[in-house]
């Protein structure tokens, strides 16, 4: 690097959006070629850029529990394992005691090496499989009491190409333990191509302006950002606070878990401290969090509450202070601990609790929590048909937990959880019936589910569904069917999610919320997600702002006048006389 | 080549033979002394073997029948497809019962000879039960999985796991995340592989000594000489055909039980005899599938079962059996992603016993009863955390299998263990256990009456309590024979049933399901029973001197001697003759 002058704004500039061009090439490739629904449809996936001293550089759209933390430990374990990597190497990891999220999470890491040999980034896809070799034909697997009952393949940075040609030996095995191998094999392709196709264009790149010029950029990036991420942090009030989220309980977990975060801002030191060691040890089921995931959802739940022009990379991650502990469900997981849930379950209430304990430390900060998941609207459906072509499994999007109100704006109602952040797309119906032996027999937002407040959390969505051809097999693990999602600062809590099954009768049945159940043929699904917390006292939500929500049918006419202190008709004509004399009589 | 060899004479022969089964044993010698878990340190659940570069079983001295009679030859084969460039320094661990394994417990490790001009020569086979193969649940028999999916082990194709006599750490890390005590899995890794390479290094230096031309012409001309032998054994038998049904109980899955149906020709003429398994039913959702190999195997081990002891089972005698299979089938050859978790015992036990006892019913003086079935919980799968340590421990134990079956010319061999391993695993010495696991075993005993009635007796059960010392315990076992039991042939007597219960801490009694995973805590026991085998021919024809013995040994009691056997006791305890014949000429005109 001696010779190489400080890049200069500009500079700095066109290279990180080179790179951010060089991961949204990656994700375009992965998202354009994935054979599964969960990918080529839902984009359930993510594409990074990392440092040969396994550094975030590059997230581009990535979904932020993938890859805030956890691509860094891969490579790290990559390197480790194979202290020689040559051009034309690809390692498949997934293993979650080496900083994989969850064992359905496969991820090819690609390490990028100059024509000297020299290791200069690692190029990262992870992709959510449509199944992954679990014991039960789902990727969630809720109830498993360890590694072996869940029963994926594990692969700790495991060599899957040399000189560019597959590792017969995996690719066989994978294809004796993953249900639909073929399914599997063109996911494969998929994320693997991606990985290529971010290798040529980081070789390309290297040549045009030179490794000496990247690893310039690299650093002064990082520090650039990092001073982005102390001026962000240095507008937030000063204070420390502690807030509490409770997972509902699930087998292995009959007691729910309770998930306490302390949060502490110093805005002079520029630093957010977050302390999650006082929480139960590592539970005998699926929902305990990888270290990843555990890291990923505290800073997630951080990027949610500061600005949004703070890049995400190591640089600004350098202003986050953790403090986590072994064999802790909220930690640092021991082999064989299962982690089958962890993107998703616990970590919610993790990231949902920072966002929290932000607003409470100041009005305009943080916001309430997303809704929680997974109901079976987004479950991993399964089973055989002749008509679609034999074995299927892949999980759908159908419709999931709302989002969480902001200090200024409504929720954004089809964020997905807290972890995606919208990262991943809802189904089209029309193609999930053309691909699957299935029947979408209605899909809406429902009214009054989301959190009330100044500003709304995000509506739950009803869901119904059942196969056209054969049993269907619905695996899910639907958080907050008893534990609502929080709202906050005197906002109202979401909606608790449900589901049934319809029977040929019409009689509903409910089910359990972690299971793995058979629809037969003729009978539904009957889901209904979460709801997501609102911000702020609903009492000083602008009327008119109520009159719309009831125009539009987010909120019933009686919400709008019990919960929000607006009298307003069904046609959303407001009766100012009204309303002003019922919120005088709520605000005394 | 070997044009020019002249060929071996007799002595020769037999020299090259011994010398070969000499380096299987140093094979099994290796591993049993050096293998890390019970079940084969104690037990002895594993077999050694060679097999030839065209992936024909050579010798397998002292081996498991169902493991190497077939599955050898195709695990080679599916190593050779997999991997056409073979170097010396390779090793391969296999264990996919679609690629030619028995089940998926059996991690195989493959070696391939070769000289030192590239050439591959032989490959050595080391096959060992795991104490783990990485199931969902910790048991090496998953008797309820629906598929290989939920049955949960790895699955290794014939996979690479040595190169340049370097393990390939990644296979090795993969092993280590998913299979139970990963330490003792370390052990058992290094034991069978010390063990295909101690294969590999004698027959290094037997090649050095004698030649390779000359193991070639010794392989070819043993193989006639078995083939011949065979033959000639066959030649003996009686022409005909007869199709034998024997049933496995109902599991889950499998809730109607499995019918096995048989249908074997003898053929002296041609010297063959033909085990035709096609008119079976489909394969099932649960893991009581066989496997290819272990459908072809079991086939074979009823036919040498039923033969001279002194036929060399290689593939040269195989070629005078004609095994008949289909795809899809529950005693054929399994489609992926079929389980075949349990492929080594229950069904199979099924088709060795009905090929064995249709050459009985065909040909007087050959063939044998039943022997009794498995896998009752006093050989399941143990696991738990250790009181004082909280380390994690899996084994199976094998503190009681079911008896053994009577032949036309013998009583049975009580401690057999099960038709498919011939009596060549161990079973546990109570007090190893004790030492190795927090269990302790109230008690085992033979049953008295529980062996088949005849001429020649059946294997008595064995009764079998134990439980936890100081914690909790899970036991896995996949119990057949509950409902239907070994059947005698000729005229001998069932067996006895397996059972198995929990004992309380307050005392009471509890029937358990015949395949389950059972949770036993600190103060209970489980109380089974193992199959009894059957016997052979009529009991009226027992000598009434063996009954006399048998009664004072308390093999059968003086109820049973008296009423089966027609045998009146003396106050004195020896036989009332005149009684005893009388009693035996009503129970004759009773049975017509």
């Amino acid at each position: 690097m001696t010779g190489v002058t400080p890049l200069d704004g500009v500079q700095l500039a066109i290279i990180n959006k080179r790179l951010e061009g060089v991961c949204l090439k990656m994700a375009n490739t992965l998202f354009r070629t994935g054979r599964s629904g969960v990918l080529n449809s839902a984009r359930d996936f993510s594409c990074v850029l990392m440092t040969a001293k396994n550094q975030l550089l590059n997230v581009s759209d990535s979904l932020p529990i993938h890859v805030l933390r956890g691509a860094d430990m891969m490579c790290e374990a990559m390197q480790e394992f194979h202290p020689k990597l040559r051009r034309g190497d690809a390692f498949l990891h997934n293993s979650p005691y080496h900083g994989g999220s969850h064992p359905a999470d496969h991820t090819y890491l690609v390490p990028v090496v100059d024509d000297d040999g020299i290791h200069r980034f690692t190029m990262v896809a992870k992709a959510h499989q449509a199944d992954c070799g679990n014991s039960v034909p789902t990727t969630y697997h809720g109830a498993a009491r360890d590694v072996y009952n869940e029963g994926a393949l594990i692969f700790p940075a495991v060599r899957i190409q040399t000189d560019y040609q597959d590792n017969l030996d995996i690719i066989r095995m994978c294809e004796m333990r993953i249900r639909v191998p073929e399914q599997w094999w063109g996911d494969y392709l998929a994320a693997l191509g991606a990985a290529r196709i971010g290798e040529r264009e980081m070789l390309a790149f290297g040549a045009e302006v030179g490794w000496d010029v990247l690893d310039q950029f690299a650093e002064q990036w990082f520090d650039y950002s990092e001073q982005l991420m102390i001026s962000s942090i240095r507008r937030l009030p000063a204070g420390k606070t502690a807030t509490y989220s409770r997972h509902d309980p699930f087998p292995g977990a009959e007691g729910g878990i309770d998930v306490k975060v302390e949060v502490e801002i110093r805005p002079e030191e520029g630093v957010i401290e977050v302390d999650l060691r006082d929480n139960p040890d590592c539970f005998p089921c699926g929902l305990n969090l990888s270290q990843a995931c555990t890291e990923s959802a505290v800073l997630l739940g951080i990027f949610n509450s500061i600005e949004e022009e703070v890049p995400t990379n190591a640089g600004s991650l350098r202003r986050v202070k953790m403090h986590l502990r072994e064999n802790c469900v909220v930690g640092i997981p021991r082999h064989p601990t299962s982690c089958s849930v962890a993107t998703t379950n616990v970590a919610d209430c993790v990231g949902n609790s920072v966002t929290r304990a932000i607003a409470e430390l100041g009005d305009g900060c943080g916001m309430a929590s997303t809704g929680s998941i997974i109901p079976p609207s987004i479950g991993v459906i399964s089973g055989s048909s002749e008509r679609t072509g034999g074995a299927y499994v892949n999980q759908i999007f159908l419709g999931w937990g709302g989002g969480a109100a902001g200090p200024n704006i409504d929720a954004w109602v089809t964020i997905g959880h807290i972890g995606v952040a919208g990262g991943a797309y809802l189904d089209s119906i029309e193609l999930d019936e053309m691909r699957f032996p299935m029947y979408v027999t209605g899909r809406h937002f429902i009214a009054d589910s989301g959190g009330v407040g100044r500003t709304r959390g995000g509506e739950a969505f009803f869901c119904e569904f059942g196969p056209t051809e054969g049993d269907m097999e619905i695996g899910y693990v639907s958080n907050g069917n008893e534990h609502a999602p929080e709202g906050v600062r005197g906002g109202g809590d979401g909606a608790c999610a449900n589901q049934f099954r319809r029977d040929l009768n019409g009689d509903l049945h409910q089910l359990d919320a972690c299971a793995q159940a058979v629809i037969p043929e003729g009978h539904t699904m009957v889901s209904y997600s979460c709801g997501g917390g609102g911000y702020g006292a609903p009492v000083e939500r602008a009327a008119e702002k109520v009159a719309h929500d009831v125009r539009e049918k987010w909120v019933s006419v009686e919400a709008a006048r019990e919960t929000y202190g607006v009298v307003v008709s069904a046609a959303g004509i407001i009766d100012a006389a009204a309303t002003e004399k019922l919120r005088a009589g709520e605000r005394c | 080549m070997m044009v020019d060899m002249a060929p071996l004479d007799g002595v020769q022969l037999a020299i090259l033979n011994k010398r070969l089964e000499g380096v299987c044993r140093k094979m099994a010698n290796t591993l049993f002394r050096t293998g890390r878990s019970g079940v084969l340190n104690t037990a002895r659940d594993f077999s050694c073997c060679i097999v030839t570069a065209d992936n024909q079983l050579l010798a397998a001295a002292e081996s498991l029948p169902i493991h190497v009679l077939s599955g050898p030859d195709l695990m080679a084969a599916a190593m050779q497809e997999f991997h056409p460039v073979l170097k010396r320094g390779d090793a391969f661990l296999h264990n996919s019962p679609y690629h030619g394994c028995s089940h998926p417990a059996d991690h195989t490790i493959l070696v391939p000879v070769v000289d030192d001009d590239g050439r591959h020569r032989f490959t050595m086979v080391a096959k060992a039960h795991q104490a783990d193969c990485g199931n969902s649940l910790p048991t090496t028999y998953m008797g309820g999985a629906r598929d290989v999916y939920q049955e949960g082990a790895l699955i290794f194709p014939a996979v690479r796991v040595q190169e340049n006599f370097e393990d390939i750490e990644d296979i090795v890390r993969m092993c280590r995340m998913r299979i139970r005590v990963p330490e003792q899995w370390w052990g058992d890794y290094l034991a069978e592989m010390g063990a295909a390479r101690i294969g590999e290094r004698e027959l290094m230096a037997l090649a050095a000594e004698v030649g390779w031309d000359t193991l070639d012409a010794f392989t070819n001309q043993w193989f006639e000489y078995s083939e011949q032998r065979m033959a000639s054994e066959i030649k003996q038998l009686p022409a005909g055909a007869m199709t034998v049904t024997s049933s496995h109980d109902p599991f889950p899955g499998a809730p109607d039980g499995i019918d096995v149906k048989v249908k074997l020709t003898i053929d002296p003429a041609d010297g063959v005899i033909e085990v035709d398994l096609r008119d079976n039913q489909d394969c099932l959702p649960c893991g009581l599938n066989l496997s290819e190999a272990c459908a072809r195997t079991s086939a074979m081990v009823g036919v040498f079962n039923s033969v001279d002891h002194s036929v060399p089972p290689n593939a040269g005698s195989f070629r005078r059996i004609r095994v008949l299979l289909r795809e899809n089938c529950v005693v054929g050859i399994p489609l992926h992603p079929t389980s075949c978790s349990v492929a080594t015992t229950n069904v199979a036990d099924h088709v060795a016993n009905g090929v064995q006892r249709a050459i009985a019913e065909l040909a007087d003086g050959a063939g044998m009863a039943e022997v009794g079935s498995v896998i009752p919980p006093s050989v399941g799968v143990i696991s738990g955390l250790k009181p004082d340590t909280g380390e994690a421990f899996v084994n199976q134990v094998f503190l009681g299998f079911g008896g053994g079956a009577a032949s036309p010319t013998a009583d049975a061999w009580v401690t057999i263990g099960h038709v498919g391993n011939a009596g060549l695993c161990y079973q546990d010495s109570a007090e190893v256990d004790e030492q190795v696991f927090p269990i302790f075993v109230k008690g085992r005993q033979f049953i008295p009456d529980t062996g088949g009635t005849g001429r020649y007796r059946g294997g008595g059960g064995m009764q079998v309590e134990f439980g936890p010392d100081g914690c909790d315990l899970e036991v896995g076992y996949v119990s057949d024979g509950t409902l239907y039991p070994a059947q005698g042939a000729c005229g001998g007597g069932p067996g006895g049933r397996a059972q198995q219960s929990v004992r309380h801490a307050n005392g009471e009694m509890e029937t358990l399901e015949a395949c389950a995973q059972v949770p036993v805590r600190e103060g209970e026991t489980i109380v089974c029973l193992s199959c009894g085998g059957g016997g052979f021919g009529s009991p009226l024809e027992r000598p009434l001197v063996e009954v006399v013995s048998d009664v004072r040994e308390k093999w059968i009691s003086a109820e049973a001697a008296q009423n089966q056997y027609g045998v009146v006791l003396g106050a004195n305890g020896e036989a009332d003759i005149a009684a005893s014949e009388k009693q035996r000429r009503e129970l004759a005109d009773g049975a017509d």
